[in-house]
């Protein structure tokens, strides 16, 4: 036979004879073969171990086949068991069985022929055997499913973690940089104040030189006051709730420019709309923002006579957002700097050439970018111009802010 | 007219210093200076060693304090029935509109960014006193 798993077999007979010849029957199979002399000896083994199936004779003392199988089926372990009667009686009384024919009943007359013993046995041995097997395997598959479940929810709940604390650390760095420049503005004015009242107190007292390194020390004071008013800006425009709405872009570029008004004059520039731009959704005073620092570094980083700058939209690629672009004929930017000039802080001049700053406005504009779900990048030959991409969005509507 | 002294809640000896020098002489007052939130409330309310306090005409308020700031003291003076009527200006280094809104919310009569340019604090403060003191008209307190 092959190596298939032993199952147990219960064989019930008060006469040793017969346990005997069932035994040489079924020994063919393969299987565990259990004699029980008594009704009472066969419920002690079925409490110990897994039984397949029960062969028993009907005519018992004491205990008789069917009180016993009746007890069997009542166990919630043994409704499924099969039972096997060797009987010599009516047909008719099989149907007592009824109640209880959950499971695979059978029966064998007398004389039992050892082929269809063996067969019937055979047969419930291997149902038993497959229907283990099966269990087995539903067990084992929903043991992987939970398994893989709780994986699954160990690594979402992960995430969710590293989410809040994420969360919980951007909230930290903008309080600290909103503090920092609050508290830092405080001795500054201090030493400000106290720089003034030298000047005013001790004019006479000092010499040129003198007086000279109070005014260098009240320049550093405004240029630190610059630099802490834009970095105040920036946790602002990170902090500031966002109003959504639908802007047409001409119009808020229009605005922009209105905002520049001042510097415009005076200069030879020209500012070209070549056509009109799309709507986008977004908040108006940080759209007016972008254009105002992109227009104003257009306009600043630039030493020909004849300034130029155009505003406009790319034509539309495959269902994304549309791409703006603002460019420019001035001095260009070196493709090493094409990141960094995203810094914050970061000038590529010196202090005071091209108009001064702080280095925050290109910070700014991306920040404002990304809170609108959209990219910026510059292209740029150096002695050229340079011309500034970028999006609001990724073309998908912007969720709205509560 | 004759008024009580001028209140300055400013926990900064620097600003304080400032403010007064800014002043001046233009003041048709005397200039009281309390340090802390709770000690301005001692003041106004005559608690502990203020018994005999002198009720302010104005009070100038910084918002940053140690320990009680001034939003609450603001709170506090506000909601008294007596000390509600004497015009609180908030005195700030923010100008964080948020900021701004809860003190007029809260009941301030004005709200002062400190400005980081002497001169500039100057105008200011002669400006604001002259308007409080010459221009309109306060309820009268003192003793």
């Amino acid at each position: 036979m092959s190596t298939h798993e032993k199952v147990n077999i219960l064989m019930v007979d008060d006469q040793p004879s017969k346990l005997l010849s069932y035994e040489v029957i079924l020994s063919e199979l393969d299987e565990n073969l259990i004699k029980a002399g008594s009704g009472r000896e066969a419920l002690e083994h079925l409490l110990k171990t897994d039984i397949a199936v029960v062969l028993m004779d009907v005519s018992m003392p004491e205990l008789d086949g069917f009180e016993l199988a009746e007890i069997i089926h009542q166990h919630p372990r043994y409704q499924r068991t099969a039972i096997i009667f060797i009987s010599a009686v009516h047909l008719t009384d099989l149907d007592r069985l009824k109640g209880y024919q959950h499971g695979a009943v059978d029966y064998i007359a007398v004389p039992v022929i050892p082929e269809l013993l063996r067969a019937k046995v055979s047969v419930f041995a291997e149902l038993y055997r497959k229907t283990q097997q099966l269990e087995r395997l539903n067990r084992e598959l929903e043991q992987r499913v939970a398994e893989r479940t709780a994986e699954l929810q160990e690594r979402a709940e992960t995430l969710q973690q590293l989410n809040v604390e994420l969360q919980r650390r951007n909230q930290e760095l903008d309080a600290f940089t909103y503090i920092a420049s609050h508290d830092l503005k405080e001795p500054l004015r201090g030493i400000n104040n106290y720089a003034q009242f030298l000047i005013e107190d001790y004019a006479e007292k000092l010499d040129d030189e003198g007086r000279q390194q109070l005014g260098a020390i009240q320049q550093l004071i405004r240029r630190m006051e610059d630099l802490l008013n834009s970095l105040l800006h920036y946790s602002r425009v990170e902090r500031a709730e966002l109003s959504q709405k639908e802007l047409d872009v001409t119009q808020v570029v229009r605005e922009a420019l209105d905002q520049l008004q001042a510097r415009l004059q005076g200069e030879r520039v020209q500012v070209r709309l070549p056509q009109s731009l799309p709507t986008v959704r977004g908040d108006r005073a940080q759209l007016i923002e972008v254009f105002t620092n992109l227009l104003s570094n257009a306009l600043k980083y630039n030493a020909t006579t004849e300034k130029r700058v155009e505003v406009g939209v790319q034509d539309a690629t495959n269902g994304g957002p549309p791409v703006f672009y603002v460019r420019d004929n001035g001095i260009g930017i070196a493709p090493e700097h094409h990141e960094k000039i995203f810094e914050v802080f970061r000038r590529l001049h010196a202090r005071d050439a091209f108009g001064g700053g702080t280095g925050a406005g290109l910070t700014i504009v991306k920040k404002i970018i990304e809170r609108h779900g959209g990219r910026i990048w510059v292209e740029s030959t150096p002695g050229e111009g340079s011309t500034f991409y970028f999006t609001f969005g990724t073309g998908e509507k912007i969720k709205t802010e509560e | 007219m004759s008024y009580g002294p001028l209140l300055i809640v400013e926990d900064s000896d620097a600003d304080f210093y400032a403010m007064k020098r800014a002043l001046g002489n233009t003041l048709p007052c005397e200039i009281k200076r309390c340090i802390t939130g709770s000690e301005a409330l001692d003041y106004l309310f005559r608690r502990g060693s203020y018994t005999e306090a002198v009720c302010p005409p104005l009070v100038l308020l910084d918002i940053n304090l140690p320990g009680m700031d001034g939003r609450a003291v603001l709170a506090q003076l506000k909601q008294d029935p007596t000390l509600k009527g004497i015009p609180v200006v908030m005195v700030s280094t923010s100008d964080n509109p948020a900021d701004i809104t809860h003190c007029y919310t809260a009941g301030c009569s004005g709200y002062l960014v400190k400005p980081l340019d002497y001169d500039r604090l100057v105008t200011s403060l002669q400006t604001l006193c002259k308007y409080w003191f010459r221009v309109v008209t306060i309820p009268q307190t003192g003793n």
